[in-house]
């Protein structure tokens, strides 16, 4: 799997490791997953609010365990730095201790965004040698062993504010019922919040009636690939439908097809920001209908998506002989990182 | 006349993006891991090089090429005869 969300990538990763219970249903919450438009309407994937607050609730609910909060916003950050150290170096060996860092702070580790500042969330454990510490990000497939004092550094931008620690010895086998009513939480049928966001942001730069100047509309769509990604939620939520009815999803004609929109809808992204630059560095007003028109090809595209894994739900929800009202819910977004 | 895209790629780099690591541009260069060139950068270099070197890149080679390379790019880029920036 390629990086999707960290937080939720973190979390996961001893699920994954934990035979018969599956984390893919896990990443509902993630193709819609919530994200910030600040003042000057620019995109961004965090915002120093976000807590994981409903994340946390339904790992709870879907596998038993809670994910506590370690970091107090309200102290200052070397207090806080002085609990990430007492935690890591005293964890018990069941223990998982997340921690947000800026990945810019460090360029020895490979970082495709190359965005400054990247605040991003892995774990941690001390090693033998008090100088170094492992590092686990399973969001980026990469782990390792790096001086305490640079992974420390990089805790320390103020960029960086948050962590949590929580404890793998009871995950419950995942309960189809409760799966089923995160999917009715997480899943909007009827519109798509990150596209309407990006319409948003268009028209408050484009046009006669935009509030902020058209030279910053690259800059306020610059994190569209980090949250573009997101959408690749989708194949582990229509592959673990059909594999939990007994289906094969892997190399299935109707699976491959489901994913090839996914991709499309993804790269589209792109192919929108790609547009942007070009209105913007051109000059070229012509090349804004052309923007919408793609926003209104991703909408159609997403909810064709959806109205597809809304159908194998049911189907799902028949085999398992469960039934939970399928509702386009109005609740507060998932946070998101 | 043949215009070389590689020397076209690395003035746009040279004149437009100064983040990008120059000293390691070489054809095999890879764009993100060498030349520190991220997405949006890459998306502005394109740009660059449809409004000021006569190429552009077909959007929907971006959709389905993997772009790795300095090699990669040069390869796809097609020669474009008008000024417009195409859709």
């Amino acid at each position: 799997m390629i990086k999707v969300h960290c937080f939720v990538s973190c979390v996961c990763e001893i699920i994954k490791r934990t035979p018969g219970v599956d984390h893919r249903p896990f990443y509902f919450g993630v193709w819609d997953a919530d994200f910030s438009v600040n003042d000057a309407v620019e995109l961004s994937y965090h915002s120093p609010h976000t807590r994981h607050n409903e994340f946390r609730d339904w790992y709870k609910l879907l596998y038993g365990i809670s994910i506590e909060p370690w970091y107090n916003p309200e102290a200052d950050k070397e207090t806080n730095i002085q609990t990430l150290v007492s935690l890591v170096e005293n964890r018990p060996s069941d223990r998982q201790v997340m921690v947000m860092l800026d990945l810019y702070r460090l360029p020895e580790r490979e970082n495709k965004f190359h965005q400054n500042p990247f605040p991003h969330y892995v774990m941690l454990e001390a090693t033998d040698n008090p100088g170094e510490w492992f590092m686990s990000d399973p969001d980026f497939r990469w782990e390792g062993v790096l001086p305490r004092a640079r992974i420390l550094e990089s805790v320390r931008s103020p960029a960086a504010a948050g962590g949590f620690y929580f404890d793998g010895l009871n995950i419950h086998h995942t309960p189809a019922e409760t799966v089923a009513a995160y999917f009715a939480q997480c899943m909007k049928a009827n519109h798509n919040p990150f596209t309407d966001a990006l319409r948003c942001i268009l028209r408050a730069h484009t046009g006669p009636d935009a509030c902020q100047p058209l030279a910053h509309l690259p800059h306020a769509f610059r994190e569209i690939p980090v949250m573009a990604i997101r959408k690749y939620a989708y194949e582990h939520a229509f592959a673990w439908l059909l594999e939990d009815q007994g289906k094969q999803a892997e190399g299935a004609p109707w699976f491959e097809a489901v994913c090839e929109d996914i991709e499309r809808l993804v790269k589209t992204y792109t192919q929108i920001q790609f547009r942007v630059l070009k209105l913007v560095m051109s000059g070229n007003n012509d090349l804004l209908a052309s923007v919408e028109q793609l926003l209104n090809e991703q909408d159609e595209r997403e909810l064709a998506i959806k109205t597809s894994l809304l159908e194998l739900f049911d189907d799902w929800q028949c085999y398992r002989n469960i039934g939970v009202p399928r509702t386009d819910t109005e609740q507060a977004p998932l946070e998101v990182l | 006349m043949r215009v070389n895209r590689h020397a076209a790629i690395k003035a746009a780099l040279q004149q437009h993006l100064p983040n990008a690591r120059l000293s390691a541009f070489t054809g095999s260069a890879r764009l993100n891991a060498d030349l520190a060139i991220d997405s949006i950068m890459l998306l502005q270099l394109i740009v660059h090089l449809e409004l000021e070197h006569g190429f552009n890149l077909p959007e929907e080679t971006l959709l389905t090429q993997e772009l790795e390379t300095v090699d990669d790019l040069a390869r796809l880029l097609v020669a474009n005869d008008h000024k417009e920036p195409s859709l």
